[in-house]
């Protein structure tokens, strides 16, 4: 349970961010509200009166002609307030809505792609994230919430004072009493207002239970709605259709789904039903009382020959308004409450602290390429484990090295590179550049130095030149010479649109599905096009067949003249062509030398090697 | 547009099939979920009805008051019955909403589980890999996608429209007595709103189409790819921030283009439906006007026939609108029956009784494409005796994997035939089929489910432990398992439970091969098992090959060379033809393409290699 000061500060912190996102924003929707509601009710109103106004001529007998002038205005006032109204609401209102949605999209993209990497690795930042993907994205954004509660409480302010003024001139004859009878005396209508009152007052409390628990319950929604895309999505994917053929595995599956999705789903819903339906219900009879209660008043003053016939029209064309604008009002806290909440984890995710320092010192721009980094008794464990990902390394990164890799899976040679890119800062030690450590320096300027293929690199659904380039303008040349570099550049002018194509199929029918083997290579080549002093390759041709890695390690040395390399692969011939041989085992530079000189000790190395090599290295070869 | 046009043109059901198809197949899913359709349905329709006409009565009660024609007793008695007539209804209704979103999700789940997934989940391979095909699927997972107007939610369209209809009965009857052309004008009106409706709906569907893909680029942009954490490493490196930000500017603004055009013709037909209303109320008022001036009007009846009016349009203007929706309902109930109601390929074959130990393979003049141009594998033939340990090879693309989709009936050949211990396996059955084999591919698929459950591939209950442990003990994964926090019972798939456990790229490979260990079938097709395998777990492989396979057939593919030292034969393709074939010396011998790459690969390996200075001189 939260104290109520932490809740308040939590509050606080939410509206301060809803003005944040507004101001980012656009804010059309702001006169567009207000103006829309006015001719709606404007419409309702004129109608009304006009309605009025015609059962008074038909009551004083007035000529036929008269009574269809009234009637003729008031179908064509209709008309224009209508169309009004319409063009507000479905045009400019539906259009801004749409676009708020999207700006909220990109504040979320622009928040996540500029966000620490070690934060998205934290599990509760993972969770408002989650909970902010499924349940709001599929339900018009934290901002559309946001926008209902508030086209809500402008609905029913101008409502409630357009009826009011409406049957402001019957409600002297409504609240003129003779007092002959209680029905006719001050004290009827005392008790009138006071139920009225009494069960707006309930039905207000009610409602704000009911949000808190429909608030509660898209908890426990969270949790399933990840699993319900999931298996939304499982029949349109067509890898997993292989092994499930080919193991006979149909039933398994249906029965996960079932099992994982569907019965939590019945028992969601079951849920809901038990929790809201009584309060729900409750809610609508105090509604249903409410208007009893109001019209039993109305029709024993028309009983009481206190109201005219248009008096009595005009009040019982406004008492529906009256009723749905106090509901609408009434509703505000629930939906206040709900639209705070939905923004609330998106500010969880666009604000969540980084402990890390980001840096101020502008990395100096050189053409020699003089970066020198140093590890210097570096320990390192993973967000949330107890074990050394890396302990106690030291290691100096010559300027123009080529450095190879080494070592079994989980040895500590891609966290190096993480620490190296400062994705992650070391536990323990420090990291230099140039004898100032890296930390110091600004962050999105140290990554700059670096050109990096990871191990599970990722490229995006766009066109093929973003992707290496990962720009929307960019170096044309410079990019045909990349993809030539890496081997790709035959292959990429066959394509449809060249290297304008889309890669993938999601967004575009002409897009094309690449081999893991393709992918590799742009990889490498978005790396090159970087042109940094630093070239990272870790594991570049687990997908190519042999002679497309002979083309890239015959490459290596050109593409890297000048840079410090470093190049982590399981095939360990790549250890040839570097000058030296960084051997990792269990988080530790255990051995480190060129490749001749490691051969020769007894050491972890050559087991390595060996355990290779020895399928390699025959007698007809020699 | 004109796209819009085909599709709505090539149903496979006539409109009145598909409702009498939903209404049926509605009610069958509710009674198997214990619904009571016909109460839900008596719910959803009575209050919905009864409150307006409530309304309308009071209203005339009061006209009657002010008039003096009504007595206290006789006022009583009417409130009374119209308060306690709108607080049932108000209660049933809001109660009954709970009951029909129950039964939404229920079928909901019904249609995904039971049809569209299982629909999926047995079709031909093939069919699941083409573009066409797969769009079916699309198009039928996307009729239960979104919240109140998928299939699932039919019945509460079905009461919508019965509400409609029942209204206007109701109040057509009441008019009745004062003039039927009130009637005429109201339903002539309603046809032509009717005509605006379904250009309504038809824009809608094309909106829904642009939209959604609109949204699920921004969705993938922001929280889809930019959230995952194995992209956030380039991101964070290649500062993909400042890509992404323009990105976005570019769908908005693509968006905002189509969405202005959508509302504008959305607009238009709005004026044109707001048109015929003005019109329709003219022609009302003016019978009004033409009935008082003969004096058959009195004030009272004046407003109260006015109310009627407004309240029967309401209804006819929510019809028209329902029929539109109905027509949505149409076109998805017959791209799910499009996607359901297939054929499964071949479930007649042939039947096994048993499956043997050791198979012969034989291609018989192979040939495969994909595009129906060109040849992804070309006239293959080749045998392969029971037992015997094949090793395939080649460049990426020179068609390894199609040849082993084709062997394990994944693809059938386009020309050409396969067999297996002598008998053609095109007439197999797809099930009896794939009992002959254990394979692993590229494409990695785990299962957010226990461990044990992705490597058995069965359910959970059917585990045979001591399978279990032996193929977990051969695919080198045993000692990572007893680290879980639940061993063998460990959920994996983080993305989907956030308590579950995400395998690195080594153990999940190791996690396929123990798939394929555990299944025991008489052939075994490994492709790339060990690309992200660090030197000494490939050794380990290889060592334990002839454990793992057990004298059963077995293909290997793989880049590394390393592997046909441990296999009887190599079949080396190019462009989807086998080029050379025979043992690893033989080949060698030949000086032909094999040797070429094998020199390249073991060219590093070279202890007479003097390092990186004279690579051009390579080869």
């Amino acid at each position: 349970m939260k104290k109520q000061s932490e809740k308040r500060a939590e509050t606080k912190a939410n509206l301060r961010f809803t003005l944040h996102l507004l101001k980012q924003t656009d804010k059309s929707a702001f006169f567009l509200i207000p103006l829309s509601a006015l001719f709606t009710y404007a419409a309702q109103v004129v109608a009304v009166w006009l309605s009025a106004h015609m059962t008074a001529l038909i009551s004083a007998s007035a000529p036929a002609v008269e009574i269809m002038q009234t009637a003729a205005l008031l179908a064509v006032s209709v008309f224009v307030l209508s169309l009004i109204c319409k063009a507000l609401t479905e045009f400019f209102y539906q259009n801004t809505l749409n676009r708020v949605a999207f700006s909220e999209n990109k504040i979320l993209s622009e928040a996540l792609t500029g966000k620490d990497y070690a934060l998205l690795e934290k599990s509760d930042f993972q969770e408002a994230l989650h909970f902010y993907q499924t349940v709001l994205q599929n339900n018009g954004g934290a901002l559309g919430a946001f926008y209902v509660s508030l086209q809500s409480i402008t609905n029913g302010a101008f409502g409630m004072i357009f009826a009011l003024v409406t049957i402001a001139p019957a409600v002297k004859g409504l609240l003129t009493f003779d007092n002959s009878t209680f029905r006719s005396s001050w004290y009827f209508a005392l008790v009138i207002l006071a139920a009225v009152v009494v069960c707006a007052v309930i039905s207000a409390l009610v409602s704000d239970r009911n949000a808190k628990r429909q608030i509660h319950l898209e908890g426990f929604y969270q949790d399933s709605y990840a699993k319900f895309l999931y298996w939304m999505n499982f029949p349109e994917q067509y890898k997993p259709g292989k092994d499930i053929r080919l193991y006979n595995s149909q039933n398994m599956v249906l029965r996960e789904c079932q099992e994982s999705l569907a019965d939590k789903e019945i028992e969601h819903q079951a849920r809901r039903k038990k929790e809201l339906a009584p309060m729900m219900g409750g809610m609508g009879a105090l509604q249903g009382v409410i208007t009893g209660i109001v019209y039993v008043f109305v029709a024993v003053r028309a009983f009481d020959g206190a109201l005219t016939a248009e008096e009595l029209v005009k009040i019982i064309g406004c008492v529906p308004i009256i009723l749905s604008s106090l509901a609408e009002l009434g509703n505000l806290p629930y939906l206040f409450d709900y639209a705070l909440a939905r923004i609330g984890y998106l500010r969880k995710v666009c604000e969540y602290p980084t402990e890390r320092h980001m840096g101020t010192l502008p990395v100096e721009k050189r053409s020699d390429n003089q970066y020198d980094i140093e590890f210097k008794h570096v320990s390192f464990k993973y967000p949330g484990t107890d074990a050394y990902a890396l302990r106690d390394v030291s290691l100096q990164l010559k300027i123009g090295e080529h450095l190879a890799f080494v070592g079994h899976n989980g040895s500590g040679k891609s966290t190096f590179i993480k620490l190296l890119c400062r994705l992650y800062d070391p536990d323990e030690g420090e990291i230099t550049l140039n004898g100032i450590d890296i930390r110091k320096y600004d962050m999105d300027e140290y990554m700059s130095l670096f050109g990096v293929v990871f191990q599970d690199f990722s490229l995006f659904s766009v066109p093929l030149s973003q992707n290496v380039t990962t720009s929307v303008d960019f170096d044309r040349a410079k990019l045909l010479d990349c993809l030539d570099k890496a081997g790709i550049g035959k292959r990429v002018q066959e394509l449809p649109h060249r290297e304008d194509t889309v890669l993938y199929k999601d967004f575009d029918e002409d897009g094309v599905e690449i081999s893991g083997g393709e992918a590799q290579k742009l990889a490498i080549a978005r790396a090159l096009y970087r042109d940094a002093p630093f070239v990272v390759l870790d594991e570049p041709t687990a997908a190519l067949d042999p002679i497309s890695e002979f083309e890239i390690y015959r490459r290596f040395n050109s593409f890297t003249d000048g840079k410090t390399a470093i190049y982590i692969s399981h095939r360990l011939s790549s250890c040839r062509f570097c000058d030296k041989i960084i051997v990792f085992q269990e988080g530790q530079i255990v051995q480190q030398g060129s490749h001749e000189a490691l051969l020769a000790q007894d050491g972890a190395y050559s087991a390595l090697w060996n355990a290779q090599a020895k399928y390699y290295v025959t007698a007809e070869q020699a | 547009m004109t796209q819009s046009k085909d599709t709505e043109k090539k149903t496979k059901y006539k409109f009145s099939q598909n409702v009498w198809y939903m209404i049926k197949l509605s009610y069958t899913y509710g009674r198997e979920h214990h619904h009571h359709m016909i109460r839900m349905t008596a719910g959803g329709v009575l209050p919905a009805v009864i409150a307006p006409l409530l309304g309308a009565y009071i209203l005339k009660v009061m006209i009657d008051c002010v008039s003096g024609t009504v007595t206290w007793q006789q006022l009583l008695l009417s409130l009374a019955l119209f308060a306690g007539g709108s607080i049932i209804c108000e209660v049933v209704k809001k109660v009954n909403w709970f009951s029909v979103s129950g039964l939404n999700e229920n079928i909901r789940y019904s249609l995904l589980l039971k049809n569209i997934l299982a629909t999926s989940l047995v079709m031909p391979y093939a069919d699941v890999e083409d573009h066409e095909r797969r769009k079916t699927i699309e198009n039928a997972s996307a009729v239960i996608g979104n919240g109140g107007s998928g299939l699932h939610a039919f019945w509460s369209r079905l009461i919508e429209i019965l509400v409609s209809l029942t209204g206007i009965a109701s109040f057509f009857a009441i008019l009745t007595v004062a003039n039927p052309w009130l009637i005429l004008i109201s339903l002539a009106a309603t046809a032509l709103d009717f005509i605006a409706a379904l250009a309504k709906s038809r824009l809608n569907r094309q909106k829904g189409r642009f939209s959604w893909s609109e949204f699920k680029k921004g969705r993938y942009f922001s929280c889809g790819k930019a959230s995952e954490l194995k992209a956030a490493k380039d991101i964070k490196i290649y500062n993909i921030a400042n890509w992404f930000s323009p990105l976005f500017d570019l769908i908005a603004a693509e968006y905002k283009k189509m969405d202005i055009d959508y509302l504008q013709k959305c607009l238009l037909l709005s004026t044109l439906q707001l048109l015929i209303y003005c019109v329709r109320d003219l022609g009302i008022f003016a019978i009004l006007a033409l009935l008082y001036s003969h004096g058959e009007l009195a004030a009272g009846d004046f407003i109260f026939y006015y109310s009627i009016i407004q309240g029967a349009n309401a209804w006819l203007k929510q019809f028209a609108e329902q029929v539109g929706i109905l027509f949505d309902d149409h076109l998805m109930a017959d791209d799910y029956r499009k996607c359901i109601e297939k054929e499964e390929n071949n479930v007649n074959g042939e039947k096994l009784e048993t499956v043997p130990n050791s198979c012969a393979v034989e291609f018989k003049d192979v040939s495969f494409s994909y595009d129906g141009e060109h040849n992804a594998v070309s006239h293959l033939n080749f045998q392969v005796a029971p037992g015997k340990k094949i090793a395939i090879v080649g460049e990426n693309g020179a068609g390894k994997t199609t040849a082993m989709k084709l062997l394990s009936g994944l693809y059938a050949p386009t020309h050409g035939r396969i067999f297996i211990n002598g008998r053609d396996a095109g007439e197999l059955a797809d099930k009896e089929r794939f009992k002959f084999f254990s394979a692993i591919f590229q494409d990695v698929f785990l299962l957010p489910a226990p461990l044990e459950v992705n490597v058995t591939m069965q359910e959970e209950d059917c585990t045979d432990a001591a399978r279990l442990e032996e193929a977990l003990r051969l695919s080198g994964l045993s000692e990572r398992v007893a680290q879980l926090p639940d061993g063998v019972k460990t959920r994996l798939g983080k993305d989907v439970d956030p308590d579950a456990v995400d395998l690195s790229g080594g153990e999940t490979q190791k996690l396929l091969l123990a798939r394929a260990i555990y299944k025991h079938a008489p052939i075994i097709i490994l492709d790339e098992p060990t690309a992200a395998l660090d030197p000494i777990a490939e050794n380990e492989l290889y060592m334990k090959y002839n454990e793992i396979t057990q004298n059963r057939t077995s293909f290997y593919i793989s880049h590394r060379l390393a592997s046909t030292a441990f296999c009887d034969r190599i079949l080396f393709l190019e462009n989807g033809k086998i080029v050379e074939t025979g043992t690893h010396d033989q080949l060698m011998a030949q000086k032909g393409k094999y040797f070429r790459m094998y020199s390249m690969q073991s060219y590093y390996y070279n202890e007479e290699h003097e390092g990186g200075a004279h690579d051009e001189k390579a080869v």
